[in-house]
């Protein structure tokens, strides 16, 4: 039986093939010649394969006793000398094997491909993949014949996914409104920690339905009459009902209080009066010259979120994560709530002023026309009565990322707040949150710079960037050699020459990076890199300067040693997988749009080999439009119609000079 | 080999069968029989292990083993078999299941049947008769045939109906069979069982049965007899009685004839439509 069974099973994964491929290729063409969608063959094929498979999972499962039911062999199956468990046995075995054949293809083949950016992850999926199953295995019984199966299939699919829905709120109101919201975030489990957000208490309770829904069709099977499905009474099911609750919580709870595996990056600031604050996963600590001490309430909601400001002559600060703005008290270390944001609101800067606190935050408000409108606002925060103000501001097409502070060394760089609209470079009144006071014209300080230096052509787009709070670089070529020369604006309008570097590598400087100091006396570092746009990233200047710490880490992050820094773009959206030397794998872009919060370790010091996975004849051949720079519009790329795999390597910037600090001698 | 106690069998709120008790002996030929509709394929359909009864219940005996579905051959009214296979393939996948080694293909080769061809290839009749050689190729101590043998031709009924008799002759097989076409099978059963009103209304051994039911043939009406059926013709009237006594006729001038297999059912399930 199990031969014929592995027949059927394989008939019916063939005949799924052939229809998924012959649907896959029609979608696929409609896609690429009606819509200009910027969508790549394998943003094709990931956004066709995974509802295939999961489809291919739910056929396989629906099919367990389609033949019988096609070719009226149910009482002939039934009159065998099998037990009903035996005939379910004989009968899954070859389905398992095959959807566990197609989902280790899947895996094999296709994540490396797509690397499931813009879903869930691989295990989760699987997890789906198998419920699906087992769901389509426990309709499989309805005897109903040719359109009304699929209908009912259908209507049965529709239901198992309300279900999952139903969970999906059970779970997101347990966390979110019940337990606590900032608990949803600090899962570091098997599957969490490679999604943080994944919603794995759905996953679990889904899972868990399918299995009770499985059970249930093992019982209606073994245990009932099929002559008489449908009409046996509703007592004989009431028992499931204990089964299915207990399943549920089973798997909610399971999933809750799962072994969470801690591994996470270590991140470093520096702190008022020397000390060094430390962020590790989700918890908070500060070294201070005699211990360290871990911060009494865990105010790390979200990795790589949490940010620092200090203020002079004061031995306190303020964090904030996505969602709050705390004090914090470095006598007692304990956190006190200032202000708390709306998720969706961004973050724009923080200023200490007096007993005062000002916020710049933006986000999403219905005005009073009932229109929603993107607007910024002006929060102030009075620290004796701890009430705040808010109140409209107009920086929100300005960049205002550029704050005061003062350094570890108590020395005040900068003690307004930057604002950058168009060519201008304005202050922010803190009175009521206006653009008031233009510094500098950054076209005056080009036209100064070519005025002393008249050889020197004007800037090409992205040549002129601010650089952290306080200095600007300006990038201009020059008409007769091939070098493009590097200024430095200061805070005070002052431009000073800064780095030459040939043009032949400096096609088109992208961005500037920095990177933070490791402890009060190590120097501040700023690092240029440039993207041609063709297979590189290179490092171009590499210089140490002076400066205030920088939080405007948009590109860039830390590792724990301290190791490699790797800048994407936006739109460099052909990266998928880096692998060091050893072809280690060290790490994955799983998102196109959050590749800059991304940062990877690499075993060796100067190089990492990164594979590239790209879908045509460009190094950066899934480009979009739709995602690009302004200021790289004229960049064309070549739309691919296979994919393909290429393997470059990447000159990565290095910090020689770099020391590990010795925590224990701090 | 068979016991069935207080069985009952119904869909939904519909009863289909009622208070149902029950005996099969070792080798023994069962005809259950009854009008249409009367529970003679459900009850059977249970015995095969098709359908599961609830209340009552339901033992096989200890002469059908520790697996008794492997020694119980079954044949619906219904083709029940995997149409796509081919009889080559439907063979191999019996016989592996029912450990045959050796398949007797007498009948299939007698009935020219094309193994390389699709079941679905073959007719009602045909089909019958290679279901028919699947199940007697295990040699099944049970053998359980519900409507089988009218679909098929009088020359492979014959051959059939040869077949199964040698098993009842050689004591190896009990048989239960549900009919309504009697003529072939007048010599097989021991037993007759009808069904009716959900119920057994009668069970009893054939050759018992054959002389409780008689038919009297009267020119007169007979209103004080107490008859089965009751049927009128211009020169004469006919009474199915049951249980016939000697005493019924009272010097009436009346004629008593014995009935067949075939006339007996009738006057019982003529009785019902009356």
């Amino acid at each position: 039986m199990l031969k014929k069974e592995f027949k059927d099973a394989i008939k019916t994964f063939f005949f799924y093939c052939g229809f998924s491929i012959v649907l896959s290729v029609l979608t696929y063409l409609a896609i690429i010649f009606t819509i200009d969608s910027g969508v790549s063959s394998l943003e094709m094929i990931e956004i066709l394969v995974h509802p295939f498979m999961l489809l291919l999972a739910f056929t396989l499962g629906v099919s367990f006793f389609l033949r019988e039911k096609f070719e009226g062999a149910f009482e002939y199956l039934l009159s065998l000398p099998l037990s009903r468990k035996q005939i379910i046995f004989r009968k899954i075995i070859p389905r398992l094997i095959i959807l566990l054949a197609a989902l280790t293809l899947y895996a094999v083949m296709i994540v490396p491909l797509t690397g499931f950016r813009h879903f869930v992850t691989f295990p989760s999926f699987a997890c789906i993949y198998i419920s699906v199953f087992f769901i389509g295995i426990s309709l499989s019984l309805n005897r109903r014949k040719g359109v009304a199966t699929v209908f009912q299939s259908v209507f049965f699919f529709i239901f198992s996914s309300a279900i999952f829905f139903l969970f999906t709120y059970l779970a997101v109101y347990w966390q979110f409104f019940i337990k606590d919201q900032t608990a949803y975030f600090k899962k570091e489990g098997i599957f969490a920690k490679i999604l943080q957000d994944e919603p794995l208490t759905i996953l679990a309770a889904f899972a868990a339905f399918s299995l009770a829904f499985f059970i249930m069709f093992v019982f209606r099977f073994t245990h009932t009459d099929l002559k008489n499905q449908g009409k046996i009474p509703l007592t004989k099911y009431i028992r499931f009902v204990p089964l299915f609750t207990l399943i549920f919580f089973l798997g909610f709870f399971l999933n809750e209080y799962q072994p969470r595996n801690t591994q996470a990056p270590v991140f470093r600031y520096e702190f008022a009066g020397g000390r060094l604050l430390q962020e590790n996963g989700y918890d908070v600590f500060i070294h201070d010259r005699v211990g360290r001490h871990r911060i009494k309430l865990d105010i790390s909601n979200q990795i790589c979120n949490l940010l620092i400001q200090k203020t002079p002559k004061e031995d306190r600060c303020f964090l904030w994560d996505d969602l709050t703005l705390y004090r914090l008290d470095p006598q007692s270390y304990y956190p006190q709530t200032m202000y708390s944001m709306n998720s969706d609101d961004t973050k724009l800067f923080v200023k200490k002023s007096g007993n005062k606190v000002y916020l710049g935050e933006a986000g999403w408000r219905r005005t009073a026309s009932r229109q929603f409108m993107y607007t910024s606002r002006l929060v102030t925060i009075d620290l004796d009565s701890g009430k705040h103000k808010v109140t409209d501001a107009d920086f929100i097409d300005a960049n205002p990322l550029f704050i005061n502070s003062a350094d570890s060394n108590q020395r005040s760089i900068l003690s307004e707040i930057r604002a950058f609209k168009n060519d201008r470079i304005n202050t922010i009144d803190l009175q009521n949150g206006s653009l008031n006071k233009i510094i500098m014209h950054t076209k005056d300080a080009i036209a100064s710079i070519k005025k002393k230096y008249p050889d020197l052509s004007d800037p090409k787009p992205g040549q002129f960037r601010p650089i952290g709070r306080t200095e600007l670089l300006i990038g201009l070529e020059s008409k007769k050699t091939n070098d493009v020369s590097i200024f430095k604006l200061d805070d005070k309008g002052v431009i000073s020459p800064w780095q030459t570097e040939n043009a032949k590598r400096l096609e088109l400087i992208q961005e500037y990076v920095y990177r933070e100091t490791r402890s009060d006396s190590s120097p501040f570092e700023a690092v240029i890199i440039r993207w041609d746009y063709k297979n590189q990233v290179h490092r171009l200047c590499f210089n140490e300067f002076k400066s205030e710490k920088e939080r405007f880490i948009r590109f860039i992050r830390s590792e724990e040693n301290m190791d490699v820094y790797l800048f994407f773009d936006d739109w460099s959206r052909s990266f998928e997988n880096i692998h060091d030397n050893t072809r280690k794998d060290i790490g994955r872009l799983p998102s196109t749009y959050d590749i800059g919060y991304k940062y990877f370790k690499s075993a060796e010091w100067n190089t990492i080999k990164l594979n590239v996975f790209t879908s045509g004849f460009g190094a950066v051949a899934k480009y979009s439009r739709k995602y690009s720079d302004p200021d790289d519009s004229k960049v064309s790329f070549f739309r691919p119609f296979m994919p393909w795999i290429k393997n470059y390597i990447v000159k990565v910037f290095a910090f020689p000079d770099l020391k590990e600090i010795d925590f224990g001698k701090l | 080999m068979i016991s069935i106690k207080k069985l009952n069998y119904g869909f939904g709120t519909k009863k289909v069968l009622e208070n149902i008790n029950l005996d099969i002996r070792e080798n023994e030929a069962v005809l259950i029989t009854g009008s249409n509709g009367a529970g003679k394929t459900t009850l059977l359909r249970i015995i095969a292990g098709v359908l599961f009864p609830y209340p009552g219940t339901f033992q096989y005996g200890l002469a059908l083993g520790n697996q008794p579905m492997s020694r119980i051959g079954f044949i619906s009214d219904q083709i029940s078999l995997y149409q796509s296979m081919s009889l080559q393939e439907a063979i191999a996948f019996h016989s592996q299941l029912y450990q045959v080694k050796n398949f007797d293909t007498t009948i299939l080769t007698e009935a020219k049947l094309d193994l390389k061809k699709k079941i679905s290839d073959h007719s009602v009749g045909q089909k019958l008769i290679f279901h028919l050689s699947l199940v007697l190729s295990t040699r099944p101590k049970l053998l359980l045939l519900d409507e089988v043998l009218h679909a098929i031709d009088p020359y492979l009924r014959e051959i059939c109906l040869k077949r199964i008799l040698d098993l009842l002759i050689l004591g190896e097989t009990t048989l239960v069979m549900v009919n309504l076409n009697f003529h072939d099978i007048e010599n097989i059963p021991q037993r007759v069982v009808i069904i009716r009103d959900n119920t057994i209304a009668l069970d009893q051994p054939l050759e018992i049965l054959k002389d409780k039911v008689k038919k009297i043939v009267s020119k007169k009406e007979m209103p004080e007899l107490h008859a089965l059926h009751e049927r009128s013709f211009a020169d004469r009237h006919e009474y199915y009685v049951y249980p016939f006594e000697e005493s019924m006729l009272k010097d009436q001038g009346c004629e008593v004839l014995d009935l067949n297999l075939n006339d007996i059912v009738t006057a019982f399930i003529g009785g019902e439509y009356a």
